[in-house]
């Protein structure tokens, strides 16, 4: 009997902590007092010289929920009845990427996060903090090679990235991450890498993961003979940019159908439309040609 | 009886076992993989169209297109990870136009519809599947160029419609191969719409015209 209800308790305990620990969230910021993660402080005054758009109401000078969401008596509807989706939930919305709202009040250049990514300076020396950002010290000797646990990662390769970038940064990644290449594959890999004097890492447990296409490390940190910094030659602080092509019409509307039926299931359209990409950077070979995808893939037919 | 019997027993031999599947013309069986779940390989499998990777290596760097082209690495905004699986199904697909635009509009690549799709009956229009060879001609007649956004070749016409192996039949009366030099004098045109050069020298020499 004791065992049961010790049974009974344990099953029933998470649900009733899980069920505490939401409740705040039927209850709107007026009752609560409480605000979602991440989220802005509310309440508190502009900084000197802030200069936020007309729309943006204050409260006696100081930040409210209407300052920056649209929707009626935000701060009385409780947490869980807010609609997320409605276009003016943030003022002026929807915004993609979300930083674009920050920009109504802060300034870009100086809120905007560095891209750890550019290495090296005007006069060609490494910026050492940026090296900081993944890698628990700086390794002086950049050409010399490295065992996975001497990269001294601030975490598991798989996961570094994630710091900073989406898991869903670009179509087909997920299809990429964690996938398991098979004997054959990696045979493969082994043969495109040594012809083309590139690594394809793994993560520790043989998955892909985002290093295995991408080098972190700029043109220039390492020697581009070597094989770990080996990649495409590009313009980093340009960033990936793609070109608008005359086949987007016939692809939208060869999509049309289809994206009709997920926004039916999913209450939201996707944009889904056709473009070539002109700037490739931080690859280990070129997508462009293909070279980079025939790495691994091998095709009978 | 015994005859029967044993044709019987030969033909359930030569019947697969319930535990059998019989893949469609030209498709691959599936192989006890997981990896046959996968989309792509589902896709390499898909009757109405064919795409043979090799085949097409060169001519896409040439193109200065690669993989890409059709299976886009695009930037998003979707975090949410089931409806973006959904989505890059959607975007990797075979895009009609993306086809069409070399092997049919151009005709830079081969034109024969049967290379790409192997199974007609996918990719015909509904008024084809009753006895359509019987009952084209009215439509053929009234508008040729709907008939020639997938029968390019001419050739496709005139080897039934031209045969000199058979009595008529054909697209023109009986005995017209003696009344068709006034025809062809007065509208030579017309004759040019099915005909090349050629298929005159095969009869006339260049003196007799």
């Amino acid at each position: 009997m004791k065992t049961i209800a010790a049974l009974l308790m344990a099953l029933w305990t998470p649900a009733l902590l899980a069920d505490t620990a939401d409740d705040w969230q039927r209850q709107s910021y007026r009752q609560s007092k409480r605000l979602p993660d991440l989220h802005h402080a509310v309440d508190v005054k502009l900084a000197d010289g802030m200069q936020p758009p007309a729309a943006f109401e204050l409260k006696d000078g100081k930040l409210s929920c209407q300052t920056c969401h649209g929707l009626e008596k935000m701060d009385e509807t409780p947490y869980d009845k807010i609609d997320k989706k409605a276009a003016n939930f943030l003022r002026g919305g929807p915004y993609r990427p979300l930083e674009k709202f920050c920009y109504n009040c802060h300034d870009k250049e100086s809120h905007q996060r560095p891209n750890v990514h550019l290495m090296l300076d005007e006069s060609g020396d490494i910026k050492k903090e940026h090296c900081l950002y993944c890698h628990e010290k700086v390794h002086e000797q950049r050409d010399e090679p490295l065992a996975r646990e001497q990269l001294k990662l601030r975490l598991p390769a798989e996961k570094l990235c994630f710091g900073c970038h989406l898991k869903t940064p670009h179509l087909n990644a997920l299809e990429h991450q964690g996938a398991k290449p098979k004997d054959n594959m990696k045979k493969h890999m082994d043969q495109a890498a040594r012809e083309h004097g590139i690594i394809l890492p793994l993560a520790a447990d043989g998955r892909v993961t985002c290093v295995s296409c991408h080098s972190p490390h700029p043109e220039g940190v390492m020697d581009i003979n070597n094989p770990a910094g080996a990649q495409v030659s590009a313009d980093v602080k340009k960033g990936v940019k793609y070109q608008e092509h005359s086949w987007d019409q016939v692809f939208r509307a060869d999509k049309d159908e289809r994206l009709l039926a997920l926004a039916m299931q999913h209450g939201e359209r996707p944009d889904l439309g056709y473009r070539r990409l002109s700037n490739e950077v931080l690859l280990r070979l070129p997508a462009l040609d293909g070279s980079l995808c025939l790495s691994c893939h091998e095709f009978e037919r | 009886m015994t005859r029967f019997l044993l044709f019987l027993f030969l033909l359930q031999l030569s019947l697969p076992s319930p535990a059998q599947t019989i893949a469609p013309a030209g498709v691959a069986m599936p192989a006890d993989d997981d990896d046959e779940k996968k989309w792509w390989k589902q896709r390499e499998k898909r009757s109405d169209v064919y795409y043979p990777h090799n085949a097409h290596m060169e001519v896409m760097k040439e193109e200065g297109d690669s993989c890409l082209l059709c299976h886009t690495f695009n930037k998003t905004d979707i975090t949410d990870s089931d409806k973006l699986k959904q989505i890059t199904v959607i975007a990797n697909e075979a895009l009609k136009p993306i086809c069409h635009s070399c092997h049919v509009d151009e005709m830079r690549g081969p034109w024969r519809c049967d290379l790409c799709h192997d199974d007609k009956t996918k990719i015909w229009p509904a008024d084809h599947r009753l006895d359509y060879a019987n009952h084209h001609n009215e439509i053929a007649r009234q508008d040729d160029k709907w008939c020639q956004t997938c029968h390019l070749d001419r050739n496709f016409c005139t080897d039934c419609h031209l045969r000199r192996d058979t009595a008529g039949a054909g697209y023109h009366p009986l005995g017209y191969r003696t009344l068709h030099g006034l025809e062809s004098r007065l509208d030579s045109g017309r004759c040019g719409r099915c005909h090349n050069e050629i298929y005159c020298s095969d009869c006339h020499t260049a003196r007799d015209r």
